[in-house]
């Protein structure tokens, strides 16, 4: 009797399986990332390098939507003269979450060199990220992407909800939150004029004063922890958009370079700082994220003064 | 082990196929069973604290079986006074020191006598005001002569960890409970059945309801300062959802859960936010707690023998330690005070038992007059919701101050990370529900006259809308914190 009964509630519950796996079927492609940490860039980037065939890169960029966005691939690709590159940036990881998620990753894909594309919100805010974040990381990397960790980090109403998110975000790059990677994993934004979110485009730039010396602490170690792995750190510092830069924005990105520069440097770091460039407006999707154009330009400009 | 967690997904289903089909075979077997699973439920949050629920049990055992070998009236009062002390010492060390301790030293600091005594920052197990509230009651009722001590020290302890209850209640008594785990349990699929029913519904309150409404509260009651009086005030409706569907969830759940395992727990809520005035309210609101204090406290009081004052004098006293009981804060001393002043109309106008059956008997509607009496009662209660919700005095303070405002009169804020609209579809939804019900134990409780395929329409909805809607955090049950 008791087993004919659990043998209904499994028949019950059939319909609800059934209906699920034939829904997650149709949207195989928007299904999400393990949720490794609370911040969904994160978990999709980690996913993406987790099911790379390769465990070793010779340059890896690591940092915000900084480098995720406004870092293009195409001319690394041309300037290195390799193919050995992967972007492992996501929104939110800023100088303090760059210090717990870069080690995982160097760990992970021993790079010679670590690109870091950052401007002040770096050191100013995040998405904060715990040791058992890291060690999830860490963990799906080394189970090369294994479906076993979306047991571990069961959370239907998550998945079920990123699906219908991801439609959007997987596929259009004029969505900010776009996460359409390249091969490299770089997502660079081409947000229609028309369709540029004013408040957003208008958003002044924070002030020096305003930086979290916790997070300058936390980039500073980061800086040193590379040396002491012998992993070269290249800092490009990304500008506002021109229409943004007021003497009192210039005189602040200039104090910024400064600062990063008397971090970076002393451990043999190089450093470009983009607002030694003008950047006109109709390159940016917003304040700060450069569109495709933009982020070619920007990038090939780094990498001209890195010579 | 939460309810809403996988975990449990995975426990309950395990445990249920091996208690009806391996250990079903004797009484002893069953209880065994239970109480080794029980133990595992409890333990998976902090085993170190499973000695404190074994000390409870094994002194209530005892001292209720010494409370049966005499007669003699003296040595039974010692043995009750025992066992009062070691549940009432364990409850006000780990819940109330420190409240204690900090109100003591700030006391004496002004009248100038500092005492630097230190507080001990003691973490609270889960579950202890429940527990020993119910171990309590087994040893009244023997000390009594309402029900025989037990013999058997695992069909006790299995009646004191009993996994479904023990750590947010129903505070069972022992009277209707006890008996229960000595008697054989015979598998009946038609309470399995309405059992699974209940843990439906349950679900659908704390994951849809509690949760969805918890984003918006929680933010709100942050920084309560800030906010607008129509937030605060919409965040209060909020709670008031938030809490009953978090409470009246897990004890669905636990209801569920126990009828799957052969047992009949108490009702522990009847729909309360349609009630018509304040008595009703607490007929209907966390009734295992509510009857605990009229069978333990208001009675031995002198319940309402005796003058008008001697019996609001009681009811007050009730209804102030019910808030303490909640927690060691003065919100908590003055949220059970304050629906004390609401009862006193009541109590004072003898009508205080007016509404004793259900709301629009045989009706679909009510008429004004009930529909007003909902309206205020709910208006009250939220008023009162504000002191147990609020993090502090000052903060609830702020938030009447807010709400007393013109703010009121803005447009509420949005918060983000919070679906209003998800909040109130879902509210909307059990409301509905519930009210179509209100003269059943649970809302899924559908009238057999429905036609097969619009029950099974309701029941997968109410799956779908927990797969949908649910928020995407594991929220733990507020209770736990009691």
């Amino acid at each position: 009797m008791p087993i004919r009964f659990f043998l209904q509630c499994v028949g019950w519950s059939l319909p609800i399986l059934v209906g699920l796996l034939v829904y997650i079927g149709i949207h195989r492609n928007t299904f999400p990332a393990p949720r490794l940490t609370a911040n969904i860039a994160v978990n999709e980037q980690v996913h993406r390098l987790a099911l790379l065939p390769t465990t070793q890169v010779d340059i890896l960029a690591i940092g915000s939507s900084m480098t995720l966005n406004n870092l293009a691939t195409a001319p690394l690709l041309d300037h290195f003269g390799t193919t050995s590159y992967q972007n492992a940036a996501a929104w939110g990881i800023g100088a303090a979450e760059l210090e717990r998620y870069a080690p995982v990753l160097i760990r992970h894909f021993r790079p010679r060199q670590v690109i870091v594309v950052t401007n002040m919100v770096d050191l100013q805010r995040g998405s904060p990220m715990g040791a058992a974040d890291t060690a999830s990381i860490s963990v799906h990397l080394r189970s090369k992407g294994g479906p076993s960790t979306y047991l571990r980090h069961w959370n239907m109403p998550y998945y079920l909800r990123q699906m219908e998110t991801n439609r959007i975000r997987f596929s259009d790059p004029g969505n900010y939150e776009y996460l359409g990677y390249d091969a490299h994993g770089a997502s660079t934004l081409e947000v229609p004029k028309a369709l540029i979110d004013q408040g957003r485009f208008n958003e002044v730039p924070p002030r020096m004063a305003d930086l979290d010396t916790a997070r300058i602490a936390a980039f500073a170690r980061f800086a040193r922890y590379l040396r002491q792995e012998q992993v070269e750190l290249l800092v490009f510092c990304s500008p506002y958009r021109d229409g943004l830069r007021t003497s009192t924005v210039e005189a602040d990105a200039a104090a910024y370079a400064t600062l990063l520069r008397a971090i970076v440097e002393p451990h043999g770091h190089r450093l470009v700082n983009g607002y030694e460039m003008h950047w006109p407006d109709d390159l940016f999707c917003d304040a700060s994220h450069m569109d495709h154009a933009g982020a070619d330009a920007f990038t090939r400009w780094c990498l001209s003064k890195m010579e | 082990m939460l309810f809403n967690s996988i975990d449990f997904a995975v426990f309950l289903p395990l445990v249920f196929l091996l208690y009806w089909t391996v250990f079903h075979r004797t009484l002893r077997m069953q209880n065994a069973f239970l109480l080794v699973v029980s133990a595992i439920f409890y333990g998976w949050w902090d085993p170190r604290y499973l000695i404190l629920v074994f000390i409870s049990a094994a002194i209530d055992w005892s001292v209720a079986l010494g409370l049966e070998r005499t007669t003699d009236p003296r040595p039974r009062k010692l043995l009750l006074a025992l066992s009062m002390t070691a549940n009432l010492g364990m409850l006000g060390f780990f819940k109330y020191y420190d409240f204690f301790i900090i109100n003591f030293n700030e006391a004496f600091q002004f009248l100038g006598m500092p005492l630097g005594l230190r507080a001990l920052n003691v973490v609270l197990p889960v579950g202890i005001s429940f527990y020993t509230f119910q171990t309590m009651s087994y040893t009244i009722d023997v000390y009594r002569r309402q029900i025989p001590a037990t013999r058997d020290p695992v069909a006790f302890s299995a009646y004191v960890l009993f996994f479904p209850q023990l750590v947010a209640g129903p505070i069972e008594r022992a009277s209707a409970l006890m008996p229960q785990f000595e008697m054989e349990r015979i598998f009946d699929a038609s309470k399995a059945r309405d059992g699974l029913k209940q843990i439906l519904w349950g679900l659908f309150k704390k994951v849809v309801i509690a949760d969805s409404c918890a984003l918006y509260v929680d933010k709100v009651y942050d920084m309560p300062e800030q906010m607008s009086g129509a937030t605060l005030a919409l965040a209060t409706i909020l709670f008031a959802f938030q809490i009953y569907g978090d409470f009246s969830g897990y004890s669905d759940i636990a209801i569920g859960t126990s009828r799957l395992f052969g047992f009949n727990l108490m009702r522990n809520f009847a729909f309360p936010y349609f009630s018509r005035d304040m008595a009703e309210f607490w007929r209907r609101w966390h009734i295992s707690l509510s009857t605990w204090f009229r069978d333990y406290l208001y009675i031995p009081l002198g319940g309402s023998r005796g003058t008008k004052l001697f019996s609001v004098r009681n009811s007050i006293i009730v209804f102030v330690v019910s808030g303490f009981w909640h927690g060691a804060s003065w919100n908590f001393l003055i949220w059970g005070a304050l629906n004390g002043l609401y009862f006193l109309p009541l109590v004072l106008t003898n009508s205080n038992r007016n509404h004793l059956g259900p709301v629009a008997h045989g009706r679909w509607f009510p008429d004004l007059r009930e529909l007003r009496g909902m309206l205020t009662t709910f208006l009250l209660a939220c008023m009162a919701w504000v002191f147990f919700r609020a993090r502090g005095l000052d903060n609830a303070v702020s938030v009447y101050r807010a709400i007393c405002s013109e703010s009121l009169f803005q447009l509420p804020l949005s918060v983000s990370g919070a679906n209003l609209k998800v909040a109130f579809l879902a509210v909307a939804v059990m409301l509905t529900m519930e009210w179509v019900a209100r003269e059943q134990q649970h809302a899924l409780q559908l009238s057999p006259r429905l036609p097969a395929w619009a029950r099974w329409t309701l029941y997968y909805g109410v799956v779908a809308l927990i797969i949908v809607m649910a928020p995407i955090t594991e929220a733990s049950f507020i209770y736990f914190q009691f």
